[in-house]
């Protein structure tokens, strides 16, 4: 290894300019603190949830890194250089043409859901409270592309198929939006973020329609769909303009920005809102974060778009009837707002954000007096049980 | 903390380099002591006391041992000192697998221990057993300086998996010349190379390879074809020498940087010729403890009878497979090479071959031998090892290929191929053919720098991605 000195030398001094450039811009003194504070420890407390560990040390540093979005979008586009799809596959993110990402499912048994679905709606026929579960589409219709696209078999569609099967034989009314999106013709990616697993606010809107149909139809309801007409609304877009949360996992250089449009109603609105700081009255716009939309900061640091539509507990004072509890996943941010204008009164809950031994999801129901719980999910919610770790372990515990 | 993780590079080296380069000669390995003692107490804060007794211990019975004249106290001093080492890597290595197997055999319910393995253990264990037995044999000068003893056991740059050193050669270059002088000189500029050399193929195309060999190994057997088999022996055999050596050129490069050669640890082991050539290529530090420790000791090839030549390599091969991991597996990997290298030595092959073609043969064959091997190396069982090597000769609903298979091939074929050419010696060899053209020697220069220096920034920006998996050697 003694030739080549010359270029060696450069090498090294290339190195030497890098680490002390690295240390100074990364503030690498202040790590000292945090290394003697994990060194202080109780050594035999590692595994306890307050300790700190290394790998949260070096996450934090990794996480403030000078550079860091350079590089991380100099990767994005040395990968997609190499037209490598499922580079990111261990985040279960795998891109297919178009820079639509797309995410896979494994197959589950669904005698779990079923179990506590039923159990959840004969507790709710007892309280003479409607159930209608709601299944919306994932970004792909079809199984069978996942396999064709990377090799890899995906159950997301099947599953849902079948416990909405199976729902049917159990006698709970279920609305399958993938059907409508067919009949009516639309391409699902039309639906759907490139970057981010969540739906468009249109599509939002369009959900509602068919899910203020379903309650019209199962329970009793009698909304005036025709307020969900898009010539109701004002649409407005941004092109270009953020980038998912499965974007910012994989670098915007590597599958590029995405499109956001917001949807507001044209008529008039009258709300009384639920919120932390009390109530609160406003009309539709209440529920829109308009400071999300904001494109000067740093696409990898700000809040998720989707999330600038907010789901508040409401009261619609332009409709008399109906008392909905929406129990959803994320993908009812952008669903909730418009259901709020077909009924008078509803609140909606993620169960994953709740403690289930503090939170008594059935009391709250009772005590709040709702007519009509919907559930909706997005199909890779079922099975999400079989995965003690996964983030919606407990969508279908409605305990 | 790894040699790869981001506050290693840019927190822990830098300052390091700093006080390092900024004390004075005498004050040096006090220095390194220290920061081989933080580096373990950030990797391992559990076992940081065991550590700090383990070498205490090891250097006081060196000390004694190195004074003592008396011939029973020096054997008695010997048996100390190994079993000092021997008995915690038995502890925290075999103890679970010693009761399991226990529990099968007699069919009793011992709770095992679950125990976590100290960082680095069974490399510190033979690094502690050379510097006791170079020591009895009085092979070894132990200088006036304990520090010294004390940082070649526990020198950060090698203790969590090698190179194993001997003591005889942790001579600091450093201490004979000016710091500056030695910054600007030939060591320290090998060390930089080394260690961007080890990063990058470590992070590019170990890691790449292993995102292949991950998703293969996770495959049901079911659903597994011939190619697909193939695919991720293949890419396995690969990843572990790019990771291993990728991790022995970190330390290497890492020790020249602070003044210390270091022994290679590999020298592109596929080229080999012979199984048993292998292992002079492959994790040279380790078969040569072996042959220095057990094997000549045992009589190594100068027996009295043949036979016992073959039971000298049934040993170090046997502890060769157990060193490797408390596992059948590994037992049964290291009686594999006993078996071959016993055929190779009885046959005299493939040295006897007069033909270049039976060389040839004989090398694919090797070659062949040695990525079936590392299945049983990866394999969490024997029986799972068996179907996955079924698989590679006997097609599932006669399928060669799967769509996975295509699909990996498609997106990482990049990397196969490279990994493959750089598996050979294939940049040396530029080297010395533009050794005597002035231009195109500073042309090669230019070009591999730019790589290298290339291939750095892309391995910080995949790590700074998340592409940071441990090392494959790390538990061992």
């Amino acid at each position: 290894m003694t030739e080549n000195l010359r270029m060696k030398k450069c090498l090294a001094v290339f190195f030497c300019i890098l680490l002390i450039v690295g240390f100074l811009k990364n503030g690498a003194y202040l790590q000292i603190a945090k290394y003697s504070e994990y060194v202080k420890q109780d050594a035999n407390k590692l595994d306890a949830d307050d300790a700190i560990t290394m790998t949260t040390i070096e996450s934090d540093f990794s996480s403030e890194l000078f550079g860091k979005r350079q590089l991380f979008d100099m990767n994005g586009s040395l990968l997609r250089g190499l037209n490598i799809r499922s580079y990111y596959s261990g985040n279960n993110i795998y891109v297919m043409d178009g820079d639509y990402i797309v995410s896979s499912s494994p197959k589950t048994s669904t005698d779990y859901e079923l179990k506590e679905i039923k159990d959840f709606n004969s507790f709710l026929s007892e309280h003479n409270i409607n159930l209608l579960y709601v299944s919306t589409p994932t970004k792909y219709l079809d199984d069978s592309l996942f396999a064709e696209q990377f090799g890899i078999e995906s159950y997301c569609n099947r599953n849902a198929d079948y416990f909405l099967s199976r729902l049917d034989e159990a006698g709970i009314a279920n609305i399958d939006l993938r059907k409508n999106l067919i009949a009516d013709g639309l391409d699902v990616k039309d639906l759907f973020y490139r970057t981010d697993h969540h739906w468009t606010v249109p599509a939002g809107l369009w959900a509602t329609k068919y899910i203020a149909e379903g309650l019209n139809q199962y329970c009793g309801y009698s909304i005036d769909t025709s307020i969900y007409d898009k010539e109701n609304y004002d649409f407005t877009t941004w092109e270009n303009c953020w980038l998912g949360e499965q974007g910012k996992k994989v670098s915007a250089a590597y599958v590029g920005l995405d499109d956001y449009t917001k949807v507001t109603p044209k008529f008039d609105t009258s709300y009384t809102f639920s919120t932390s700081d009390g109530k609160i009255k406003g009309d539709f716009s209440y529920f829109i974060s308009e400071s999300t939309f904001n494109q000067d900061k740093n696409i990898y640091d700000e809040t998720s778009w989707h999330y600038a539509y907010h789901r508040y507990k409401f009261e619609n004072h332009n409709v008399k009837k109906g008392n909905v509890l929406f129990i959803c996943d994320s993908f009812g941010h952008a669903t909730l707002p418009f259901l709020s204008l077909g009924v008078h009164s509803g609140n909606s809950v993620i169960l994953r954000d709740y403690n289930l031994q503090k939170f008594d999801l059935r009391k709250y129901i009772v005590d709040n007096k709702f007519d009509t719980v919907v559930v909706c999910y997005a199909p890779f919610m079922i099975g999400a049980h079989d995965n003690e770790k996964s983030a919606n372990y407990r969508m279908f515990t409605f305990k | 903390m790894s040699f790869t993780s981001l506050s290693f590079l840019f927190v822990f080296l830098p300052i390091l380099l700093c006080i390092y380069y900024l004390a004075n000669d005498r004050a040096k390995e006090y220095v390194l002591l220290a920061a081989s003692l933080a580096f373990y107490a950030l990797g391992s804060l559990k076992y940081l006391v065991l550590f700090v007794i383990l070498t205490a211990a090891t250097v006081c019975v060196g000390r004694v041992l190195s004074s003592a004249s008396h011939k029973v106290a020096r054997v008695l001093l010997l048996i100390l000192g190994i079993c000092v080492n021997l008995i915690p890597l038995f502890y925290y290595k075999y103890f679970d697998f010693a009761i399991d197997t226990w529990n099968r055999v007699s069919g009793s319910d011992i709770q095992m221990r679950n125990l976590a393995l100290p960082l680095g253990i069974s490399f510190f264990t033979f690094k502690a057993i050379s510097y006791i037995v170079d020591t009895y044999k009085e092979t070894i000068d132990l200088n006036d300086r304990l520090v010294h003893d004390a940082l070649y056991l526990s020198f950060f740059a090698q203790i969590q998996s090698g190179p194993l050193n001997r003591y005889g050669e942790m001579n600091c270059e450093m201490t004979e010349m000016e710091g500056r002088r030695y910054m600007g000189g030939r060591l320290f500029s090998d060390g930089v190379y080394r260690f961007m050399i080890g990063f990058s193929k470590k992070i590019l195309l170990a890691n790449m390879l292993a995102k292949i060999v991950d998703e293969v190994y996770a495959t049901p057997m079911e659903n597994f074809t011939t190619g697909y088999a193939w695919l991720g022996s293949i890419c396995f055999s690969l990843q572990l020498f790019f990771d291993f050596s990728g991790y022995s050129d970190m330390a290497i490069g890492i020790s020249e940087m602070f003044g210390y050669p270091c022994r290679e640890n590999f020298i592109y082991p596929y080229i080999t010729e012979s199984v048993s050539k292998f292992w002079r290529r492959w994790h040279i530090s380790l078969s040569e403890w072996f042959r220095d420790y057990v094997y000549i000791p045992l009589g190594g090839s100068r027996t009295k009878h043949a036979c016992m030549v073959y039971f000298n390599l049934f040993v170090v091969w046997l502890l060769t497979g157990i060193w490797h991991g408390a596992n059948w597996t590994f037992i049964a990997w290291g009686l594999g090479y006993f078996v071959l290298i016993s055929f190779e030595k009885m046959t005299g092959w493939p040295d006897r071959f007069k033909t270049k073609f039976g060389k040839i043969i004989w090398r694919i064959i090797s070659i062949l031998f040695i990525n079936i091997q590392w299945i049983l190396f990866r394999s969490t069982n024997i029986r799972s090892a068996l179907s996955f090597v079924k698989r590679l000769f006997i097609c599932n609903y006669n399928e060669l290929t799967n769509k996975r298979m295509c699909f990996l091939m498609k997106e990482y074929w990049v990397f196969i191929v490279v990994a493959v050419l750089l598996s050979m010696p294939i940049v040396p060899m530029i080297f010395k053919k533009t050794d005597n053209h002035t231009i195109a020697k500073l042309v090669a220069e230019v070009i591999v720098g730019l790589i290298i220096v290339f291939a750095f920034i892309w391995s910080i920006s995949l790590v700074l991605s998340g592409l940071n998996n441990p090392f494959a050697y790390a538990n061992f």
